[in-house]
């Protein structure tokens, strides 16, 4: 399983699909939580996570299809993980 | 009086430019200059209405956008396309703003003795 971590909130999300088998998995972070104002995007993944504070600081709804995770679950994401990803790297 | 734009293109939460940039335009604004602001790029995402978080201490300074009026500071724009980029539109912005396509944010930077990006 590969982890990518988006922190931009804008990208050319089929180049990201390229990337992306569908056991990996997304984390929005940063400004990257921003993309959960965007219906349009369908995520090229089993599972989409967002970082709580970051989404809570920007006051932000997340949508059905993203889960929100701590710092704590962040970490055991990241050990889980065969592979860690920024992207856009 | 001179007519001064603050160019912002920063989000509001990974660097301090926003915050610096409402200061400098209560601080231009105070001085009688004839201050606008354009918001572009990720600049918009500083108008979208904020939250105070108990677990971290940052203030949630987009709030101080309410000052702008009481400042005089009446011409508040943002870019459409940086707008449509991100899908959002002018109703769910926290400001009352005017947004403008390419062709009238170089009519409005012409009009200026000075513009400051930050």
């Amino acid at each position: 399983m590969k982890l990518i971590s988006l922190i931009h909130p804008l990208g050319d999300f089929d180049e990201l699909a390229a990337l992306c088998t569908a056991e990996d998995v997304l984390l929005l972070r940063q400004d990257a939580v921003y993309l959960c104002l965007r219906p349009d995007i369908k995520w090229p993944v089993r599972q989409c996570f967002a970082l709580d504070i970051d989404v809570q600081s920007r006051n932000i709804t997340v949508p059905d299809s993203v889960q929100l995770i701590n710092a704590a679950q962040w970490v055991e994401l990241v050990v889980q993980a065969e592979v860690n990803l920024l992207w856009p790297s | 009086m001179a007519n001064i734009l603050l160019l912002q293109r920063h989000s509001p939460f990974t660097s301090s430019h926003g915050r610096e940039a409402l200061d400098l335009a209560l601080a231009l604004a105070a001085v009688e200059h004839n201050v606008s602001i354009l918001f572009s790029g990720d600049a918009i995402y500083q108008l979208l209405p904020t939250a105070t978080h108990a677990d971290f201490k940052l203030k949630a300074y987009p709030r101080s956008f309410a000052l702008f009026e009481l400042y005089d500071i009446e011409q508040v724009y943002v870019c459409q396309s940086s707008l449509q980029q991100r899908g959002i539109s002018v109703d769910q912005l926290s400001l009352a703003v005017t947004a403008l396509a390419p062709a009238a944010q170089a009519a409005l930077i012409a009009e200026q003795h000075q513009v400051i990006s930050s």
